[in-house]
C-alpha cells in the first residue's frame, strides 16, 4: 500500500461521496437556512477542526478555482495553513491570501472585511449548526421547533439576557433569521460580521461535519439578526483603531504585547490589513 | 455489483465543473448557465438534462422519466453511467421530462415539515415551447427579473407552500436555469 | 513593536518532524515492526478494528505504530482511510452458529451441549505482574484440543425451543439495515442502526453506560446467556456469477444476554434479550454493548423509561463515538481569539454600564 497523492481522487473525496454532498448542497440552497442532514465522512483531520467545511469545499472545488483559507480572519493561523496545504496536495488548486482573487474561501470564525462578489463562494466551518441547541439539547425537539417555526424560546432567552445584563449576552454565533423563515446559526463569527451576510452577493455554504449538517444562504438573501425594537441589534467591535493600517471600521484583535499587559489592536482580517498598509 | 462507467472524459474534474454550474443556476434563479457540450447522448435527452443526471444521480437515486424519455436507449444510458434506478412511480429523487409529462408537480415528493429536503429535483427539458414572460423574485435574485418560462410553471406556485416544495432545473440544449422553491413566479 | 505571528507553515512542519522523532524514540532500541504489533498486541488491534469499523489487522497494526500506541488516534487513522475505500456492496448476513469458537461460555447454565470452553481468557489469572516478561523468557507453544474445532448451537436456542425467550426478528430488507457510515444518523433509530452505532462506540463509554444500568440507572437484570469468540466467514454474492463466495474470515466476539421478562396475564411472560457484537476478541465491549442494547429497547418492549442515560437513545448514540468526541473536545485548543474578543468587548460594556448604574445610586 503506497501513500502517494495519486492514490486519492481529485479533492480527496470519492465521486460517490461528492454526489451525496452535492445533492445536499442543492437542497440547502433551495431551502435557505434549513439544515440538510448529510452523511458526513471521516476526514483526515479531526472533527471540530473544519471537517464539514472541508467536505463542502471538496465537493465544490473545480480545477480552475483559487482557494483562500482563513481562521480567525487570518491566512496564517495554523489550522488555516493546514487546510490550505491539504487542498494544494489533494486538488492541486491554486491558493491565495488575497480575498479579491479567491473564487472559494473557506473560513472559520470570520467573514472577510472586503465585500464579496457573485463569483465567490464562502464556505463556513460550523461546530454546532443548531441555533436552538443551547436552549434544547435534543435534536428530536429542535427539529420540530423548526418545522413549526416555533422560535419563542429563542426570543425568551435573548430577553432574559437583557433583563439580567441589560444587553443580549451573545457576542458571537449570534442567531439570524434567513429569508423570513428559518433561524440559523451563522457559525461562531463575531456578531460584528452578521450584517455582511445580509444580501451578500456571494454564495454562502455552511458545513458541520460531526453534526452531519449542511446549510446555505443563496446570494441576495435576507439575513436578519434577531433583536427587539427597544434593543436593536448592534454589530459591535472594539472602539479602537488598527495600529498597523489605521482602519477604524474593521474587527480588531487585541494582542497583549508585554508582561505589563499592554494591549495593541490590529485588524483580524490579515489580508485586508496588508492591502491597506501597502 | 458492477460500478457504473464514467461518462465524462475526466470524471471528477468535469463533474465538478458541471456541479458548479448547477449550483450557480439554483443560487441565482433566472440566470442562464451553460454546461460543456458532450455528445453520444440518447434522444431526446438534452446535454443539460444528461449532465444534471450525471452530476446528481447514482445507485442511491431513483429517477422518474417522462413518457417521451421512457425508451430503452435513455434507460440503458442512465443505468450504464449512473446505476440509478428508473422508477415507474413518482416517489423519486429526480425527474426528467417535458413539462406536460411531469404535471402535476405536487405528486412528486415535496418534503415534510421536519425534512423539507426530502423532495424531488425536477428537470424540465426543452423549455422553448409554450413559454410566456414571467417576473421572478426571491433569494438569489438581486432585482426582479423578467424571464421566459413554460406557461404551466405557474402551477407550482399554488400547490405547495414553503418550506415544502420541489426544485426545478429548466434545460434547453446545453443551457440550464434554476427555479428553486423559493422563487416567486408572477405573471 | 508587535509583529503579527507569521510562519505557521514552518511551525507545523517542525512539529511534525519532532513528532516523528519522538515516535521512533531511542534509536539504540530496535524499531517496532508492524508484524510484532499484529501478533503480540492483538487486543489493541481488536479495538482499533472495531471502533475503526474496518477489519484489517495489518492496517490496524500500522495505525497503532504510527499513533505511538494511542488507540483513539489509531482508530482515527483507520476511519480516515476507510472513507477513501469504495463500497462494492453488502455482504451476506453472517451466521454465528457457524462460528469456530475458541471461547464460549454461558452463565445461565451449569453445563451446555458442547461444554463450556474457556479459551484464552484473562479470567481467573491472578493479576500479578509477570516479571519473567522483562527478560526474554520463552513461552511454550499451546495446542488447543479438538473442542475448539466444532460449531456450537447458541445457548439462547435452548430457551427459544421452549418459547421462553423472545425471538429475534430478522430484518426483511436492506432498508431495515441502514449504514451509519453512509447515511446521517436519524433519531429515532431502529435496532439495526443502534447496534451499528454501539459496535463502533468507544469501549470505555459503553462500559460506563452498561455499568450505570447495573447500578440502577435503567436496570434490566441481565444474565450472560452466552459469550462466544471465534472465527466466522464473510460471504458476498456476486450477481454475475449467481453464487456466494467467501471474501474473508474474521474474528468476532458475540454476547447474548437474557434479561428480565415481560408479559401480562394474557401473554405468558418471556425473557428478553440484549445483543453485543464486536470485531476481534473484545468481550468487555460485547457484554457492555448487550447491556446498553437492552436498555435502549425499553420503548419497543413496552416498558416505562426511568429516564436513565443508558435508556436515552439520543444521548447514547450521539455521544459514544470517540472520534467525534475527541475531535470536538480537543478542538477548543484551536485559536478562538476572535470569539473571545467579542466576549471581552461585551463583558467590558456590561460591566461599565453596571458600574455607572452603581455610581448613580
Amino acid at each position: 500500500m503506497s501513500n502517494s497523492e495519486e492514490d486519492f481522487n481529485f479533492a480527496y473525496l470519492d465521486e460517490q461521496t461528492k454526489r451525496m454532498i452535492r445533492r445536499a448542497l442543492i437542497k440547502a440552497i433551495c431551502i435557505p437556512g434549513y439544515q440538510v442532514p448529510f452523511a458526513s465522512r471521516e476526514m483526515p483531520m479531526p472533527y471540530g477542526w473544519g471537517t464539514g467545511g472541508v467536505q463542502v469545499t471538496a465537493a465544490c472545488l473545480q480545477e480552475t478555482d483559487v482557494l483562500k483559507v482563513i481562521d480567525q480572519g487570518s491566512d496564517d493561523t495554523t489550522n488555516a495553513v493546514s487546510i490550505r496545504k491539504f487542498f494544494e496536495r489533494v486538488a492541486g488548486v491554486k491558493t491565495t491570501e488575497n480575498t479579491g482573487k479567491a473564487s472559494v474561501i473557506q473560513t472559520r470564525h470570520r467573514i472577510p472585511e472586503q465585500v464579496l462578489s457573485e463569483d465567490q463562494i464562502l464556505v463556513y466551518q460550523v461546530p454546532i449548526p443548531e441555533p436552538l441547541r443551547f436552549l434544547e439539547p435534543r435534536e428530536t425537539e429542535t427539529r420540530v421547533m423548526h418545522a413549526l417555526e416555533e422560535y419563542g424560546l429563542m426570543h425568551v432567552k435573548l430577553y432574559e439576557d437583557i433583563s439580567i445584563n441589560g444587553e443580549i449576552s451573545t457576542a458571537y454565533a449570534y442567531p439570524v433569521k434567513v429569508n423570513d423563515r428559518y433561524i440559523m446559526d451563522p457559525s461562531p463569527t463575531p456578531k460584528f460580521d452578521n450584517p455582511k451576510m445580509n444580501f451578500c452577493p456571494a454564495i454562502q455554504l455552511f458545513g458541520a461535519g460531526r453534526e452531519q449538517r449542511i446549510y446555505a444562504v443563496p446570494p441576495y438573501t435576507k439575513v436578519i439578526s434577531l433583536d427587539f425594537e427597544d434593543y436593536p441589534f448592534e454589530a459591535s467591535r472594539a472602539e479602537k483603531t488598527c495600529e498597523i493600517c489605521g482602519a477604524t471600521n474593521t474587527y480588531l484583535d487585541e494582542v497583549v504585547i508585554d508582561d505589563k499587559g499592554t494591549r495593541m489592536f490590529s485588524c483580524s482580517d490579515s489580508d485586508y490589513c496588508n492591502s491597506r498598509k501597502s | 455489483m458492477t460500478n457504473p462507467l464514467p461518462f465524462f472524459q475526466d470524471q471528477s474534474k468535469d463533474a465538478a465543473r458541471a456541479f458548479r454550474m448547477a449550483l450557480k443556476a439554483m443560487a441565482m434563479p433566472g440566470k442562464i448557465q451553460n454546461f460543456q457540450v458532450i455528445d453520444g447522448l440518447p434522444t431526446p435527452l438534452s446535454i443539460a438534462g444528461a449532465t444534471l443526471i450525471l452530476v446528481f444521480c447514482d445507485f442511491n437515486t431513483k429517477i422518474f422519466l417522462g413518457e417521451t424519455f421512457r425508451n430503452k436507449n435513455v434507460e440503458d444510458w442512465i443505468n450504464f453511467y449512473t446505476g440509478a434506478k428508473i422508477s415507474g412511480d413518482k416517489n423519486v429523487d429526480f425527474a426528467v421530462g417535458h413539462i406536460q409529462e411531469l404535471l402535476p408537480f405536487h405528486e412528486f415528493p415535496i418534503g415534510t415539515d421536519e425534512y423539507p429536503d426530502r423532495s424531488a429535483n425536477i428537470v424540465i427539458e426543452n423549455t422553448s415551447n409554450d413559454v410566456k414572460s414571467f417576473s421572478i423574485n426571491g433569494p438569489g435574485i438581486k432585482e426582479t427579473l423578467h424571464v421566459e418560462l413554460p406557461e404551466k410553471i405557474i402551477e407550482r406556485e399554488s400547490a405547495i407552500s414553503f418550506p415544502l416544495g420541489i426544485d426545478i432545473f429548466l434545460t434547453k440544449e446545453n443551457l440550464v436555469m434554476g427555479l428553486p422553491r423559493t422563487t416567486i413566479v408572477e405573471t | 513593536m508587535y509583529v503579527a505571528v507569521k510562519g505557521g507553515e514552518r511551525a507545523i512542519d517542525n512539529a511534525h518532524r519532532w513528532l516523528e522523532d519522538e515516535r521512533r524514540g531511542d534509536r539504540k532500541v530496535t524499531d517496532l515492526s508492524v508484524d510484532q504489533i499484529k501478533t503480540q498486541l492483538s487486543l489493541s488491534i481488536a479495538k482499533v478494528m472495531a471502533e475503526g469499523s474496518l477489519f484489517d489487522p495489518e492496517l490496524a497494526s500500522l495505525a497503532i505504530k504510527q499513533a505511538r500506541g494511542d488507540l483513539i488516534e489509531a482508530i482515527f487513522l483507520i476511519r480516515a482511510y476507510r472513507t477513501t475505500l469504495p463500497r462494492f456492496g453488502v455482504g451476506k448476513p453472517i451466521n454465528t452458529d457457524k462460528m469456530i469458537a475458541k471461547r464460549r461460555i454461558s452463565a445461565t447454565f451449569k453445563d451446555i451441549p458442547g461444554g463450556q470452553l474457556l479459551g484464552p481468557t484473562f479470567d481467573y489469572t491472578h493479576r500479578l505482574l509477570d516479571f519473567k516478561l522483562l527478560a526474554d523468557g520463552s513461552i511454550d507453544e499451546f495446542e488447543p484440543g479438538k473442542d475448539t474445532e466444532q460449531m456450537f448451537q447458541h445457548v439462547t436456542q435452548f430457551l427459544n425451543n421452549e418459547g421462553i425467550i423472545e425471538t429475534e426478528e430478522t430484518s426483511s430488507s436492506e432498508a431495515d439495515s441502514p449504514d451509519l457510515t453512509r447515511q446521517p444518523l436519524e433519531i429515532p433509530a431502529n435496532r439495526a442502526l443502534r447496534l451499528q452505532a454501539l459496535t463502533r462506540s468507544d469501549e470505555g463509554f459503553l462500559l460506563g453506560m452498561a455499568y450505570s444500568t447495573q447500578r440502577g440507572f435503567g436496570r434490566n437484570h441481565p444474565f450472560v446467556g452466552e459469550l462466544r469468540i471465534g472465527l466466522i466467514s464473510v460471504e458476498f454474492e456476486i450477481p454475475e456469477l449467481g453464487f456466494n463466495i467467501e471474501i474473508a474470515e474474521i474474528e468476532i466476539s458475540e454476547c447474548e444476554t437474557v434479561n428480565q421478562f415481560l408479559g401480562s396475564k394474557i401473554h405468558p411472560p418471556k425473557f428478553t434479550r440484549g445483543y453485543g457484537f464486536v470485531f476481534g476478541q473484545s468481550e468487555r465491549k460485547a457484554i457492555s454493548m448487550a447491556l446498553v442494547d437492552r436498555a435502549l429497547r425499553w420503548k419497543e418492549l413496552g416498558e416505562v423509561s426511568d429516564g436513565a442515560p443508558a435508556q436515552d437513545e439520543e444521548f447514547v448514540l450521539y455521544h459514544g463515538d470517540n472520534i467525534q468526541a475527541t475531535g470536538f473536545v480537543e478542538h477548543i485548543k484551536l485559536p478562538h481569539y476572535v470569539d473571545f474578543q467579542a466576549e471581552l468587548e461585551l463583558i467590558r460594556k456590561i460591566r461599565k454600564t453596571a458600574f455607572e448604574a452603581k455610581k448613580d445610586e
